[in-house]
């Protein structure tokens, strides 16, 4: 009883500890928060003041003014595509790079590892896109995507599921079951957690991404909702009550999906993985 | 097994490029949507625009509507990030994917996208030969670009009228007297001078007024001999001067105290609180504080650099520019007969206060503030093109420089000796003759 | 664990038992077919590595816009490169916030993954929280520290009202701290990422072994440095390389904040390359971009063989 009232007291310290620690980060969120409801000349004062009037019409002002209907959708088609193809592909591919430990498979882990150094450049992607003839379209932003984002995910894979033992995919095999199998029933929900953290970065860095949209769409309707902000900025001010609105608006969704993601990446322990 | 395996990694990748194929389909369907002819030969023609030009006459949307309806030709609008407009065009146009029409500024466009390259000349517009002043939208002989005003902004001193008149103070002639208007200011407790140099290119109103007011006065030949590698930025000592007197108002105490961290977006603010009495800037601030607040009355003078200086006019800018490589050339040029149609031109001038470029359409009357600088500098030609004007190359290494007077401590010397070295640099990269 | 009852082994001891199954993997090596890997290998090497290469090629010659003809011109960038003092600077700060962003983004990070990992009421909405930052665009971040840190900002001002003056700075306008300071925010924002991340290797960690760590009497250190750490080690390895390598190509949130200012005192590499196409020397902004390629691969690969040797021996 000693001990485990000891480890509650030891619970609450830590609790209370990082709940304050927490207020740096919500204070600031906060002031950008409340300041999506003030009038543009109260939210000049940038401090963190409740609004003395609420003005959620802030909101559906910067919906309908930003486009911002068409350009979720333009984000959610875009970013979850891109998403979904990058850790497809990456997951397996790192699966073989970590499972085959030949010289071969360690070059190839390198190769993508450049990845997260090496620059991307906008020119010459532009012509290999012209060359196959999809410049300007969704598709070639979501291969680029796709691929931008291969290094970081492989990377990510590669290191956690060199921790899923091999015993497991060995009794598998021994059972009869061919590489696929072993891939998707028995590697795929072991990294469930590792799945949801690659998704959610993956997604986040895709969704809040402003430079590959002005480069490689052509027709501005397709573009994504970061880039609707730019709508607030003027020449000469800026109404920081409606980019605040537009911030607050185009986080959302990754938030929720982080919301989301969470009961995936505390749940799917893989205990059975190191038990093994 | 092996077998199997191989078919299965044919199904997967043909999963992949199914998914992305239809991701294709979907994406390219849109873009036919809105780019090309599916309802009764509707064509869509593309307008690249900053995002910070946003409010530009040529693209309100009634206008666009207008031209629509007209000529069945749908306008869509490319609004660039300002801090990113000059590389996504300079990247668009070397890869030609080019909008069909570019709203720029004819003296940036010289610098930062090879005009003669990569721009329709447009001499041969019907539009042309009503033109009252070809010289603000040519370069090199040629018009390459299209507007209705021949409006240059001016750069000086933006003042509030009504600070001067309560406290009896009248437009300083040189730089004691400012000092003075300055230290009267003060002590009514309000704010003589806002400097935004967070925005370090704000640093340069003052220099580029009080560089070519000197050069006009003694030294007419002085940017041509600049340019020409036969003169050095560190040869003319006023230059050293003119940097000193705007620390000097800083040092004294006569600016906000945190210069550095304010921006240029918090002036309309500054003066509509009447926190501030005068900024460095151009008249496009009055312009934009009466829009918010008629009640305030500001007005402009010249950077009081030395005795009796001239009024600072910045080049004509937001022109629009037709790129060589347009798809869709003719609709372009249709759109530039649209808004140069007489009606459209004429509603456009009024509705903006601008100076008129067609023959065909008259000016309207002008803001006070406006006709004011026009009698006091214009008509008894008290006017000089900022330095900006003769300017071949990047500027933000100078802007860069200047605010490093402020936070660096670097002296007016060690400013101009750095400009110079990087001068000397991109004039030689750029092929200048005698670099 | 089954079958080993009364005693958990910790980790190093399964060693024997890893190689024995490397033995037999031996075997079935060829099972593991490289079809799996082609998608990814295609659509990399495709839309990102060949247009890097060929990219990097630029570096060679006097690109610019202005300019119609593209020559070669060998090594002239580089020489320009190293006696632009500028650059010095700014290869400077780069390391300094490298530096500066690795040690704080993962030791807060652990420690953040740690407390969050532990049976907490609060636990769910206070790893959101941290990591929220994360997700927001760095135009957030600018918008939001800007006035924070002004020197009549918040941030002094509860300096002083709890009497620290000497703590109170110009913090972004001050050419001696900009670059700290924007190594502070990028903490700020990013830590909740690496957060996560160590929160995803902590899953891996059965708590058998702490359950046994505690009844043997291990204290929390002990049991932190003997079966966290190690274990750890992977989500270590993937943070720690990931923050070198974004710390030294660090662009946006300099950008952002001060744009490279006040003057050239918070340039970095990333920044000066942006410098350099927006005077239009496209050949010289893309050697810079090599250049920067280059550093990062030299300091970056060495460490990520070394660790995944440390991690293939724990």
């Amino acid at each position: 009883m000693g001990f485990s009232r000891k480890l509650a007291f030891r619970n609450y310290l830590v609790e209370g500890l990082l709940i304050l620690a927490s207020l740096t980060i919500i204070l600031p969120l906060l002031m950008m928060i409340f300041g999506s409801f003030m009038t543009s000349s109260e939210v000049l004062r940038f401090t963190l003041k409740l609004p003395e009037k609420w003005m959620f019409s802030n909101y559906t002002q910067v919906f309908k003014e930003g486009g911002l209907g068409r350009a979720f959708l333009n984000g959610l088609l875009i970013t979850g595509v891109s998403s979904i193809v990058n850790i497809i592909t990456s997951s397996a591919a790192s699966f073989i790079l970590v499972r085959r430990e030949t010289k071969w498979s360690s070059m190839l882990y390198l190769y993508f590892f450049m990845g997260l150094i090496a620059p991307m450049s906008m020119i010459t992607t532009i012509r290999v896109l012209q060359w196959m003839g999809i410049y300007g379209s969704i598709t070639s932003v979501i291969l680029i995507y796709s691929a931008l984002n291969t290094a970081f995910s492989v990377f990510l894979y590669s290191g956690f599921i060199k921790s899923i033992p091999k015993a497991l995919d060995e009794v598998a095999f021994l059972e009869g079951a061919n590489m696929f199998d072993v891939f998707f029933r028995i590697v795929t929900p072991l990294i469930v957690p590792v799945n949801a953290t690659v998704a959610i970065m993956v997604f986040m860095s895709v969704w809040n991404d402003i430079t590959i949209p002005l480069y490689f769409l052509t027709d501005s309707s397709n573009w994504t909702m970061p880039l609707s902000v730019y709508n607030f900025y003027g020449k000469y001010s800026r109404d920081w009550n409606l980019i605040f609105a537009d911030l607050v608006l185009t986080s959302l969704p990754v938030l929720i999906l982080y919301l989301f993601a969470q009961k995936y990446i505390v749940s799917g322990l893989t205990a059975g993985a190191v038990k093994g | 097994m092996n077998y199997k395996m191989k078919r299965m990694a044919i199904t997967m990748i043909a999963g992949l490029i199914s998914v992305s194929l239809s991701a294709c389909g979907s994406g390219n369907s849109k873009s036919e949507d809105s780019s090309s002819n599916d309802n009764g030969g509707k064509v869509t023609i593309e307008l690249a625009i900053s995002k910070s030009s946003q409010d530009s006459a040529f693209v309100a949307q009634d206008l666009l509507d207008e031209f629509e309806a007209k000529t069945n030709i749908h306008v869509n609008l490319q609004l660039l990030p300002a801090e990113q407009t000059a590389t996504v065009l300079q990247t668009k146009l070397a890869v030609n994917e080019t909008p069909d029409i570019i709203q720029y500024n004819l003296a940036s466009a010289t610098t930062d996208l090879n005009l003669e390259r990569n721009f329709e000349i447009l001499d041969n517009e019907p539009w042309v030969s009503r033109l009252l002043n070809k010289d603000v939208l040519s370069a090199s002989g040629h018009v390459y670009s299209f507007h209705v005003s021949q409006d240059t902004g001016m750069q000086g001193v933006v003042y509030n009228k009504d600070m001067f008149k309560e406290l009896g103070l009248s437009i300083p002639q040189n730089f004691e007297e400012f000092l003075a208007v300055c230290e009267k200011i003060k002590a009514s407790g309000i704010t003589p001078v806002f400097m935004p140099f967070k925005d370090n290119w704000a640093a340069n109103i003052w220099p580029a007024a009080a560089f070519a007011d000197y050069a006009a006065k003694n030294d007419p030949t002085l940017f041509d001999d600049l340019n020409a590698n036969r003169k050095k930025w560190t040869d003319i000592p006023e230059f050293a001067t003119f940097l000193q007197q705007q620390y000097d108002v800083y040092a004294k105490g006569y600016t906000n105290t945190d210069i550095l961290s304010d921006s240029y977006d918090m002036a309309v603010g500054k003066f509509l609180n009447k926190e501030v009495a005068m900024m460095f800037m151009g008249d496009w601030l009055i312009e934009n504080v009466a829009e918010k607040d008629p009640s305030i009355h500001l007005g402009l003078f010249a950077i009081p650099s030395s005795e009796g200086a001239s009024l600072g006019a910045s080049p004509l800018g937001g022109q629009l520019f037709i790129p060589k490589k347009a798809k869709h050339m003719t609709e372009a040029k249709q759109f530039l007969d649209f808004v140069a149609s007489k009606e459209v031109a004429q509603k456009i001038v009024d509705q903006q206060g601008y100076v008129s470029n067609f023959n065909d359409v008259t000016t309207p009357k002008l803001p006070d503030y406006k006709q004011e600088i026009v009698d006091q500098y214009i008509t008894p030609q008290k006017t000089v093109l900022t330095t900006d004007a003769y300017m071949l190359v990047d500027r933000s290494e100078l802007y860069r420089s200047l605010q490093d007077q402020f936070a660096g401590g670097k002296t007016p010397e060690e400013v101009l000796a750095d400009w110079n070295d990087k001068f000397n640099q991109l004039m030689k990269d750029k092929g200048i003759a005698g670099f | 664990m089954n079958g080993t009852p009364g005693r958990i082994e910790p980790p190093g001891f399964i060693l024997p038992q890893a190689v024995m199954e490397r033995e037999k993997m031996k075997i079935s090596k060829s099972l593991y077919s490289y079809y799996l890997i082609l998608p990814a290998l295609f659509i990399y090497s495709l839309f990102f590595v060949l247009p890097a290469i060929v990219g990097l090629f630029y570096s060679f010659t006097d690109w610019r816009l202005d300019r119609e003809a593209i020559h070669f011109i060998g090594w002239d960038n580089f020489n320009r490169i190293f006696t632009d003092k500028t650059l010095v600077l700014a290869i400077k700060n780069t390391f300094i916030f490298a530096i500066v962003t690795v040690i704080g983004k993962n030791v807060l990070g652990i420690a953040l993954a740690i407390g969050l990992n532990m049976r907490l009421k609060s636990k769910n909405l206070l790893r959101a929280i941290f990591y929220s930052p994360s997700i927001l665009s760095v135009l957030v971040i600018s918008i939001v520290f800007t006035p924070l840190l002004r020197s009549e900002g918040t941030i002094n001002s509860l300096f002083e009202a709890v009497g620290l003056h000497s703590f109170s700075q110009a913090w972004l306008t001050n050419p001696s701290i900009v670059i700290w300071t924007i190594a502070a925010v990028s903490i700020w924002q990013h830590t909740g990422f690496q957060m996560a991340i160590y929160l995803a290797g902590l899953q891996s960690i059965s708590k058998e072994y702490y359950e046994a760590a505690t009844i043997d009497g291990a204290g929390a250190w002990m049991s932190f440095s003997k079966i966290t750490l190690p274990l750890l080690l992977p989500a270590i390895n993937i943070n720690l390389m990931l923050t070198l390598i974004g710390g030294l190509k660090v662009f946006s949130e300099v950008f952002v904040l001060t744009g490279g200012g006040p003057g050239n005192a918070s340039q970095v590499v990333g920044t000066i390359i942006l410098r350099a196409f927006g005077e239009g020397s496209w050949g010289l902004g893309t050697a810079v971009n090599t250049l920067l390629f280059v550093i990062v691969t030299i300091i970056s690969i060495p460490l990520l063989i070394f660790m995944r040797r440390k991690e293939v021996t724990e």
